[in-house]
């Protein structure tokens, strides 16, 4: 089987393949041209896409990047986890063969390619913005304020609609809607209070937090990453670290180890709490949102008095973690957390029967596995319809997942809808909580390192990393210059991937569930909204004034004003 | 005191805008609501639409992206009012500030009066309920 | 005379005070406080000294800020649904028996009286917000005025059932009149009816603010908004001394033993409501038609049974 990859690629490259093996990843110089006719027979052997994305290369072109993750195919390579596949484009001419139009799971990014990097992906079926308003040009067309005819047909899933539809559609849900805090719209399209189309847009919190992590320099990224999200920072901080930590050859210590899985997981549970809380909340049960904030305020002491701070901790380094965690503390968290189990063990399930809910929540937002997988849906989302993918397991970050070593488990659901979704989150706090206790019971009894020692010099230039965040995969990529520094960091987040997937979802559904289904697959868009690629030469494009005038002028079209 | 002002004291309703921040300040304001912190206590709601507010909370840096739309919300909260803008974010960028950053403004101050600033990355529930207690002093020396 | 007067306060204060326990119910049975009785001795300074009057507060504060007239509405209908459902709300105060005083609700056919006012009173409250020419005010509006449809149906059945079997119109010979068996039914329906006239959960769709901002309120600032909550709360007050006048049968006591009845019942209900309030999440309209329609057929069948019994 191990030659299966090799041998397909090698139909398409008769005179050799140019590959390396580097860490668990084996990447692979291809050309351009093939990089569609190579998905379509990665996809076929039932590999997924971690991220399509592009780096600049200054004076040589774009060198375009596709990671593949194929732990849950039939290939196997060894230890090999990842394939990367590389193509070099001309700045030219940067065009290529779009993967988007064999899966879904690549539209979104190339979208991202193309409106930030200018790279046209030839055939790419939705080209309008996702990131920056529809009207902005792209930074190599500049002269382009027309917006693409959209080509409606393809023989995956049809998630949008027309673009003159999506202008007039009935109800813009956002930017500003108090079922959703952050800013985004989704236009929905209502007979009556059914929903017969539905189309979103987001980028409303571009930040350019990577560009800025470029001009920081991979040791001081990490506390820009953990602001990407307050949510989920414990995860993005630890897929930084592992990313980081894969540039070099270290050892790292086995409590540091401990911590980094205990905070982690304190960090899914609270942001478990908070969305069940958030859901509760958007089916008008204030009671069940009160209830879950406050048992989320016990996690909040823990993680306070464990690394100081309550949202965003401080204590991810390169090598280890900052703080340790003292004996009392450790015995006084892990009484608080079985409380906390006992109690919530309970709770979740008088939630889980409540009938109101049910009726709620159930077949709402129906995603089958299918579905979630031609999406490319990730974390509880994919794993309530059925389909076992973790990267705790998969592709473990820097720290203790080993299943021999702490006994934990996968959590799925048949049911495919929202109720399911709700399940695994509930069951996945439970798991955690295990975890925890595993994790404070060792911190308890032993003592040790907490930091070992960094090189100067990283040993490879570039790395991937990867963490199970509350909200599914996220991805991290690194590339250095010769000299060491940070030439680019892509981050690719869970609810890049899942948004894009609300669409399909709300086909169907009632109005009263736009909420509900936006909120089932807990989107966070201060993660998905991160994005900044764009050079310096450009930016006088976008100069501010324009974009105001620009964006009022949208807004107005759209009846926002 | 009259009746009137003392009411403004008594009773501030809050729209909270969420202008491109992290969400860690936005979970501490929904914490303050928790059982926890339970600003009710004192008569402060959250409300659904900003023509009902008397405070506005601004939470992040300020995307460029969704400049118009904040000001909009602004306009639409009724006189009297008072910003309250919290996280270092709010306050001028933050972490996020960097004069090569093209995509965010790093703080409202130039879209609209900002009337009281609540520094922190995030800050505590304690120092947000602190920083709406100062607000509404304002709110009630305002005609 | 003098009673007529008397009882724009109390009605009032009574209104504001309901409305004040359904707040502070709900918080300790969500394991808050709630508006305080007693403010801290620290902050009485500032944050004044008891919250029990909380909601008069908002409705001062509300009349004291600037009211903005969307472009997009009919002016006319936008600016005075809100006073005349106000009015309809507050004559209906009159007509309702308080605790043994029967006030007018003796005239001829009183019954029909208040049931067209409060019928009126919630028309206004749907008309106004259609005015404002906001989609989410619109879509509020049609959850509301299908909900309103539906409790209506068991509103009225259940007046006129009584009105049937008590053998008249008039509201206060309905209330001294002997207690028996349809009025535990009627009053039950009567009761579900409330549930959803008065937005308690899992009825408060028209006002989901997860779902449709703040429903038909949407548009609405400052002053027009404060003569709504007032509504509201005068709405508060119809409805439980309706219910109380009713069916149960407190006012043929003498007035020292009624009062304080009244208090305790009232009290006592605003408890139940609260606690259904607090437990359920809310329903898509569409499965709170169909439960409402199951619920209001079954005790309509068995109304009539003991009626006609
Ligand atoms: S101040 Fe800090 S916590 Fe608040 S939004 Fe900004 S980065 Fe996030």
């Amino acid at each position: 089987m191990s030659e299966n990859i090799i041998n397909r690629i090698k139909e398409i490259y008769p005179n050799g393949l140019e590959y390396e093996i580097s860490g668990n990843w084996l990447i692979i110089k291809v050309k351009p041209e093939e990089l569609d006719k190579i998905a379509k027979i990665m996809i076929n052997l039932g590999a997924r896409i971690n991220h399509v994305t592009a780096i600049d290369l200054e004076s040589k072109g774009f060198e375009i990047i596709n990671v593949y993750d194929i732990t849950h195919t039939n290939i196997s390579l060894d230890n090999i986890t990842n394939i990367i596949f590389k193509a070099n484009i001309s700045k030219i001419k940067p065009e290529y063969p779009s993967i988007g139009k064999i899966t879904w799971q690549a539209v979104w990014a190339e979208k991202e390619l193309k409106e930030l990097l200018g790279i046209n992906p030839i055939g790419l079926p939705d080209s309008r913005h996702q990131f920056l308003p529809y009207e902005w040009p792209n930074p190599v067309e500049s002269k382009l304020r027309e917006i693409p005819e959209v080509n409606i047909d393809g023989n995956y899933l049809q998630l949008k609609m027309p673009i003159k539809e999506a202008y007039q559609s009935l109800i813009p849900i956002g930017p500003y809607h108090p079922g959703v805090i952050e800013g985004q719209v989704v236009y929905v399209k209502v007979e009556g209070e059914e929903i017969v189309a539905a189309d979103i847009k987001t980028g409303f919190h571009h930040r350019g937090i990577m560009k800025l992590i470029e001009n920081r320099g991979y040791n001081r990224g990490v506390f820009l990453a953990e602001r990407i999200c307050g949510i989920c920072s414990g995860a993005h901080g630890l897929a930084y670290i592992t990313c980081a930590e894969n540039l070099f050859d270290i050892e790292i210590p086995e409590r540091a180890l401990y911590i980094r899985t205990l905070l982690a997981e304190l960090n899914r549970i609270h942001s478990h709490l908070l969305w069940l809380g958030v859901v509760a909340d958007v089916i008008g049960w204030k009671t069940g949102f009160m209830y879950t904030w406050g048992l989320r305020e016990r996690i909040l002491d823990i993680i306070e008095s464990i690394t100081g701070n309550r949202i965003t901790y401080g204590i991810w380094r390169i090598g280890g973690v900052s703080r340790d965690i003292s004996k009392e503390i450790a015995i006084k968290a892990k009484r608080a957390i079985e409380e906390l189990k006992e109690e919530f063990s309970k709770m979740a399930l008088e939630i889980a029967n409540h009938p109101v809910i049910k009726s709620r929540l159930i077949s709402v937002g129906k995603l089958t596995y299918q579905q979630a997988f031609n999406g490319g849906a990730v974390g509880p989302t994919a794993r309530g319809s059925g389909w076992k993918i973790d990267v705790r397991k998969d592709n473990p970050p820097h720290a203790i997942y080993d299943q021999s070593i702490i006994s934990w488990e996968i959590v799925t659901d048949e049911g495919c809808d929202s109720y399911a979704r709700m399940i695994v989150r509930i069951k996945e706090v439970l798991v955690s909580t295990d975890i925890v206790i595993q994790c404070l019971d060792y911190l308890s009894k032993r003592s040790g390192e907490i930091k070992s020692k960094v090189e100067e010099k990283p040993s490879k230039i570039e790395a991937i990393g990867l963490n199970e965040a509350p909200r599914g995969e996220l991805f991290y990529y690194m590339k250095l210059y010769e000299n060491n520094s940070l030439q680019a960091i892509r981050i690719r987040t869970p609810s890049y991937r899942n948004n894009a997937l609300i669409p399909l979802m709300l086909i169907g559904c009632n109005l009263a569930d736009v909420p509900v289904v936006m909120g089932s697959i807990d989107q966070c868009l201060a993660c998905t909204d991160r994005i900044e690629v764009i050079k310096n030469n450009h930016r006088k494009i976008m100069r501010w004034e324009d974009l105001i005038v620009m964006s009022v002028n949208m807004s107005k079209k759209k009846g926002l004003l | 005191m009259s009746l009137l002002k003392k009411s403004r004291i008594y009773s501030p309703w809050l729209y909270h805008l969420h202008c491109g921040g992290c969400n860690g300040c936005d979970i501490e304001i929904l914490a303050a609501l928790s059982p926890r912190f339970d600003v009710e206590r004192f008569g402060i709601q959250l409300v659904a639409s900003p023509r009902h507010a008397d405070i506005l909370l601004i939470t992040g840096p300020m995307p460029k992206q969704i400049l118009p739309m904040a000001k909009r919300v602004y306009e639409q909260v009724p006189d009297p009012k008072v910003v309250v803008a919290i996280g270092s974010c709010a306050c001028g960028g933050g972490i996020f500030y960097d004069p090569e950053n093209y995509a965010i403004l790093g703080t409202p101050d130039s879209l609209m009066p900002i009337d009281v600033y609540i520094p922190g990355c995030p800050p505590k529930p304690e120092a947000i309920i602190n920083g709406i207690v100062q607000g509404i002093l304002k709110l009630s020396k305002k005609s | 005379m003098i009673e007529l007067i008397l009882i724009i306060f109390t009605s009032f204060f009574l209104g504001l005070f309901y409305s004040f326990l359904i707040r502070k119910f709900s918080a300790r049975l969500q394991w808050r406080i709630g508006p305080l009785v007693f403010m801290y001795k620290d902050l009485r300074s500032i944050m004044g000294i008891t919250r029990i009057i909380q909601p008069l507060y908002d409705i001062i504060k509300l009349f004291g800020k600037k009211t903005i007239i969307p472009e997009s509405s009919r002016k006319r209908l936008f600016i005075y649904s809100p006073y005349i459902s106000l009015i309809f709300a507050f004559i209906s105060i009159f007509f309702i028996p308080f605790s043994g005083i029967s006030l007018l609700s003796n005239v001829p056919y009183s019954l029909v009286i208040v049931s067209y006012l409060l019928i009126g009173s919630l028309l206004f409250m749907i008309i106004g917000p259609i005015a404002s020419g906001s989609p989410w005010a619109f879509i509020g509006v049609r959850r509301e005025a299908e909900l309103f449809l539906v409790t209506e149906f068991g509103f009225i059945i259940s007046l006129f059932s009584m009105a049937i079997s008590k053998n008249s119109l008039i509201l206060w010979e309905i209330s001294i009149s002997e207690f028996n068996l349809v009025n535990i039914t009627a009053g039950l329906l009567m009761f579900t009816s409330i549930l959803g006239k008065l937005h308690i959960k899992p009825f408060d769709m028209s006002e989901a603010e997860a779902e449709i901002v703040a429903g038909p309120y949407t548009e609405y600032s400052g002053k027009l908004l404060g003569i709504y909550y007032l509504t509201k709360i005068f709405l508060i007050y119809d409805f439980i001394a309706l219910f109380i006048s009713i069916f149960i049968p407190i006012n043929t006591l003498p007035i020292y033993l009624s009062i304080p009845l009244f208090l305790i019942i009232s009290i006592l209900i605003i408890f139940i409501l609260s606690i259904i309030h607090v437990l359920n999440p809310r329903y898509r309209i569409k499965n709170a038609l169909i439960w409402y329609i199951k619920i209001i057929s079954i005790l309509c069948l068995i109304n009539i049974i003991t009626m006609v019994m």
